[in-house]
């Protein structure tokens, strides 16, 4: 059968059982039969009093009709009631009952017209009994001085009291006695006409009444009372009392059937119940058995520990990564969680207090230690477990190991710090000076060995790049096992290492882990990395100006390192540092050779021009052309120097010339004063100019007279004797130096036109000079004056000879 | 969920047993042996649709034209009674009879001068089909009623069902019922307070008694709860003259010969204050009433001095209305 037909079919047994427990609710129903039994009792209690309250009032015991009307009323109320029977009356006792009801119906109907009649019949009655003897007592009274008062008065007083005591008997004889008053009574009026007959007339008016009323009275009394009430009654009370024991009967094979329903219901809802169950339980026990292998099978470790620290449950997973052969192994050599299992023995106080205050503790990051004793970190989610009264039961969670984790974030801080150093140093190194190559050579060397941890960090120049002839040559080494620079004199040609090279070229580094293995580290095996015991290396190229100018190695002895991007990375920048390092040395090599280049140029042109001169032309100024007020020329010439040449070779005569021109270099700059040139066999020298000077005409004379005697000296020596011819004056110049090419500094003016006529007019072996420089002087040296000579151009002028300085003794008066 | 019902209705059926009782039994304060009983000094009213029963009394819209209302005959100057010999009704109409008190409605067996209706219920559609009193009926009534100011409204707060022929004459029997006269001077002698009437009252109460009256009107109301007829000793009818339909009295409902001329005995309560008297308004005053009575009932007149003294008893038995 299907599940859902199952299902309908329970769900129709229960929708039956619902019904059949409404059903005899509507068909039995206990408070409709109290109810409409009491109904009947209050019915037949009111009948039964409403007769009692005729009879009282009958008897003069109750002289209002307001309990009879209230009754009456009621026991209106109580039928119309009584015309909806209760559920359980089958149709055929309804209509019984209704029958029976219809009876009683007619008999209230009749007792309530009796009831009417009675009222108003006993209340003519009363009405009659209550004035007839006020009646009397007045026509008495009245009657009392009349003539035949004897008569009539008795009568009256006779059927009074006949009249009052037949209300209350029912005598024959005491009625008749009444009757027979009254007739007297009548005769008595009709006997004589007399004028208050119609007082008496009342009388019998109202005796009348009364023999009337009264038997009306009883008569509706006596059918009211008999009215056959009770039986109708009792025959309702019966045929319901029957429906009643019908319904019970009937009710019987009905709660038969509802307990038959019930119980099918029941079973209906039991199946259900245990249907559910058992699904439940059966899903509870998949998810138990899905549970429980997630609970084996977890990566994570699932645990239950006791708050004392030790373990109530846990999984393979646990076991297995806390290094436990089993789970029952982990659960007896732990007994306390924190002593045994933390690292930190505080560690699992603080998880305990974390639980306790927050109730779960999530990554909850803590370092353990294995069975075998190694490390490892777990990040634990647990929360603590109560019971319903809040008492901590246990505490439950998870064990995630994260040490791979904490490896790499403690290696990616490890790089990072690493990087950080890096680039520290690095940026040490870039802020080194590194113009002195030999010191950035060993910083940049032992920094990189020290940041790097290598034993070794060699720099290597390249050589010869690009001939045959190409070889590296260590510059320098930084060995980290003896903490010093050491300079071995390795030298490799490129020939014998060529896979080497073109690997260096090739790649942006070599990094050989194992370098002894590495093919491209192959040719040094033998000659350098075994006898070295070199496990790993990182070469690096040098690039300098596009250039590779040299290989930047390090190495590790012993045993094999992999090398990391950021070491590789370091040895890069370092690398490039290097470079930096070789351009510089080639810079400053270079700045070093302009420089010298430099001071060899300006040497030349102080050579040629003054100092002062030269340096203003070099700021830049393109004409000077500076006015002396006063300046002393002097020009010297070589007597016969022209037949000279002829005679010796030209060597020789620009050897003697040397010889002797510079012996007059070194006077000039003995005497401060300045050369101007030399042209041909002459020689011009100046003072005053460019730096004006005070004696510059003692000065001159001075040279002038050194100049004789330097000849002097130099004939001593020379099989060539030369005599000088010399010529001075004084007075304004010009001097400057004119034109951009082939500077010369140069005098103008007249003064030196004089001056040099004095040379060219003067005497061999003398120093001839004009009268300015006579008059400057005159007291100080010795003179011969020649008197006046024709100078070409300028007339004649007086000249003197400068002889030498005075002497005390010998003073020329001129 | 049987044992409670049934409980309930065992509870439900003791109270009504306990009323029944409390009503049979006397009240200890009361001289049973009299024929005339004490009003009760208040009756069970719901107060809420007794107040929506007085603003219908006094609404014209009850009758046909919108001309008169319930009040209009029944002055509560008057002791809930007509001034006129015979109320005027729509249109100014002249109806049968004279216009009897609405006060203590509740302890009146039957309704109308014939008895006509059994209850108050029934009672309201008499006059309202009546052409010369409201010329209406309650189906006309409740479609005025439904677009009239805020009866909707108001019979929506007091009634679950609203506005409808039914609710509308709950209110206004309820209001009826509301109506009682209790505490005039001779419930309290009654109840014990022999200063309460004056000598002279107390002469003309048993004078009342001794003459027979008690016969009749008896009981709460002092009458009320019977039927009797007019003119036992004498021919009332014929001495007046010029007998109407209405002068039959019950024989018009029951055409029972033992009817003719018989009528529903009045209440005497607040009588002093309710003329002109009898179901034709003929006696003007109350001595009048009297001596009517004396002349037709007993068959003979009495004296002036017994008269005044009935008189002086009757005006006891006007109390203090109670209006909700």
């Amino acid at each position: 059968m299907k599940r859902s037909t199952w299902m309908w079919l329970v769900v129709g047994f229960l929708i039956l059982g619902f019904c059949g427990y409404l059903l005899p609710r509507t068909w039995l129903n206990p408070a409709g039969h109290n109810a409409y039994q009491q109904l009947l009792r209050d019915a037949r209690q009111l009948d039964s009093e409403i007769n009692e309250a005729v009879l009282r009032a009958r008897l003069g015991l109750l002289m209002d009709y307001d309990p009879l009307v209230e009754r009456t009323a009621a026991l209106k109320r109580a039928h119309d009631t009584l015309q909806k029977p209760p559920s359980f009356v089958r149709y055929n006792g309804m209509l019984t009952l209704q029958e029976d009801l219809r009876q009683a119906e007619a008999l209230r109907q009749r007792k309530s017209d009796l009831i009417e009649r009675f009222k108003s019949q006993f209340a003519l009655l009363r009405n009659s009994l209550a004035y007839f003897p006020n009646l009397v007592t007045d026509l008495s009274h009245r009657f009392s001085a009349n003539e035949d008062a004897t008569e009539v008065i008795p009568l009256l007083n006779r059927i009074l009291e006949d009249a009052l005591i037949y209300q209350h008997t029912s005598s024959q004889e005491n009625e008749n006695h009444l009757r027979a008053g009254l007739e007297a009574l009548q005769k008595h009026l009709t006997a004589s006409e007399r004028t208050n007959a119609g007082d008496l007339r009342l009388v019998l008016a109202h005796a009348n009444m009364i023999l009337q009323r009264k038997p009306a009275v009883e008569a509706i009394l006596g059918e009211l009372v008999n009215l056959p009430t009770s039986p109708v009654y009792d025959a309702m009370q019966t045929h319901f009392d029957q429906e009643y024991a019908a319904a019970q009967s009937g009710a019987q094979i009905q709660r038969l059937s509802v307990y038959v329903i019930s119980t099918f219901m029941l079973a209906g809802v039991f199946f259900l119940i245990i249907r559910q169950f058992t699904k439940s339980e059966h899903a509870l026990r998949v998810a138990e058995k899905k549970f429980r292998s997630i609970f084996e099978k977890a990566g994570e470790g699932i645990f239950q520990t006791s708050p004392d620290g030790r373990y109530l449950e846990a999984n393979a997973s646990l076991a297995r990564f806390y290094g436990y052969e089993s789970v029952p192994a982990l659960m007896q050599q732990i007994t306390d969680i924190g002593g045994q299992l933390y690292l930190d023995p505080k560690r699992r106080d603080v998880f305990r207090r974390k639980l306790e205050k927050e109730g779960q503790v999530f990554d909850f990051e803590s370092e353990i230690r294995r069975k075998d004793g190694s490390v490892a970190w777990i990040s634990e989610n647990a929360h603590a477990v109560r019971d319903s009264a809040g008492k901590l039961l246990y505490y439950e969670g998870i064990v995630a190991n994260i040490t791979q984790r904490k490896r790499a974030d403690y290696d990616r801080e490890r790089r990072n710090q690493r990087e950080l150093l890096h680039q520290r140093c690095l940026l040490g190194l870039a802020q080194f000076d590194k113009t002195d190559f030999r010191k950035a050579l060993c910083e940049i060397l032992d920094t990189t060995a020290y940041t790097l941890g290598v034993d070794r960090a060699t720099a290597w120049q390249l050589f010869d790049a690009g001939t045959p002839e190409e070889s590296v040559k260590a510059l320098g080494t930084y060995d980290l096992t003896k903490r010093e620079h050491v300079s071995d004199e390795f030298h490799f040609h490129a020939k014998d290492f060529p896979n080497y090279f073109a690997a260096i070229r090739r790649e942006t580094c070599i990094a050989a882990p194992d370098a002894v293995t590495d093919p491209r580290m192959s040719e040094f095996v033998e000659c350098y990395l075994k006898p070295l015991n070199v496990a790993s290396t990182l070469d690096v190229p040098i690039w300098a100006q596009g250039q590779l100018a040299g290989v930047f190695t390090m190495e590790r002895t012993g045993t094999r390192h992999e090398w990391e991007d950021d070491e590789v990375d370091f040895a890069l920048s370092a690398a490039n540092l290097l470079a930096v390092t070789f351009e510089t040395a080639e810079r400053v090599r270079a700045q070093k050779e302009a420089a010298r280049e430099r001071e060899r140029a300006e040497q030349l042109l102080l050579n040629i021009l003054p100092g002062t001169i030269a340096k203003r032309l070099q700021a830049g100024e393109g004409l000077i052309a500076d006015h002396f007020p006063e300046a002393t020329v002097l020009f010297a010439d070589i007597v016969g120097f022209t037949e000279l040449s002829a005679d010796i070779t030209p060597q020789a005569v620009v050897a003697l010339l040397n010889k002797i021109f510079s012996a007059f270099d070194q006077l000039a700059e003995d005497y401060g004063l300045e050369k101007i040139k030399t042209i041909g066999d002459a020689y011009m020298v100046v003072g005053g100019v460019p730096a004006p000077r005070e004696d510059h005409v003692e000065a001159v004379a001075e040279m002038a007279l050194k100049m004789l005697d330097c000849c002097a000296e130099l004939n001593r020596n020379s099989d060539q004797p030369v005599a000088m011819r010399i010529g001075i004056n004084t007075g304004p110049v010009v001097a400057g130096v004119i034109g951009i090419k082939k500077f010369i500094y140069d005098l103008w003016g007249d003064t030196v036109n004089l001056a040099s006529r004095m040379e060219s007019h003067g005497v061999s072996g003398n120093i001839q000079i004009t009268e300015a420089v006579y008059q400057r002087l005159r007291g100080k040296y010795e003179f011969i004056e020649r008197g006046s000579i024709e100078v070409k151009g300028r007339g004649q002028q007086t000249v003197f000879l400068l002889k030498g300085p005075v002497k005390a003794e010998a003073t020329t008066v001129v | 969920m049987f044992r409670v019902f049934s409980s309930v209705c065992v509870f439900r059926w003791l109270v009504a047993g306990g009323l029944v009782v409390s009503a049979w039994a006397a009240d200890p304060g009361e001289d049973r042996t009299e024929p005339l009983r004490p009003l009760p000094q208040r009756i069970a009213v719901d107060r809420a649709r007794a107040k929506l029963g007085e603003k219908l009394f006094f609404d014209p819209q009850l009758s046909g034209d919108n001309s008169v209302s319930c009040a209009a005959c029944h002055h509560f100057d008057h002791g809930g009674a007509d001034y006129t010999k015979h109320s005027l009704g729509v249109g100014g109409k002249e109806g049968g009879v004279n216009s009897p008190s609405i006060y203590n409605l509740d302890f009146d067996f039957r309704y109308n001068w014939n008895g006509a209706a059994d209850n108050l219920y029934q009672h309201l559609d008499l006059p309202m089909r009546n052409p010369v009193v409201m010329a209406t009926d309650f189906p006309k009534i409740v479609e005025k009623l439904k677009v009239s100011g805020d009866y909707p409204q108001q019979f929506a707060r007091v009634f679950h069902e609203g506005l409808t022929e039914q609710t509308v004459k709950d209110a206004i029997v309820e209001y009826e019922r509301s109506l009682i006269t209790p505490n005039c001077r001779f419930d309290k002698w009654l109840r014990g307070d022999k200063k309460a009437i004056s000598t002279v009252e107390l002469e003309g109460y048993r004078l009342f008694k001794s003459l027979g009256c008690t016969s009749c009107h008896q009981g709460v109301n002092v009458g009320g709860n019977l039927y009797q007829k007019f003119g036992v000793m004498g021919d009332y009818f014929a001495d007046r003259g010029n007998i109407t339909k209405a002068d039959y009295g019950r024989f018009n409902l029951t055409n029972d010969e033992a009817d003719r001329f018989v009528f529903r005995v009045p209440s005497l309560r607040n009588v002093a204050t309710t003329a002109p008297y009898f179901h034709d308004g003929s006696a003007a005053t109350l001595p009048e009433a009297v001596r009517v009575m004396a002349r037709y009932q007993l068959g003979r007149a009495i004296s002036e001095d017994e008269v005044s003294r009935i008189v002086a008893f009757l005006s006891t038995l006007t109390g203090e209305l109670q209006q909700p």
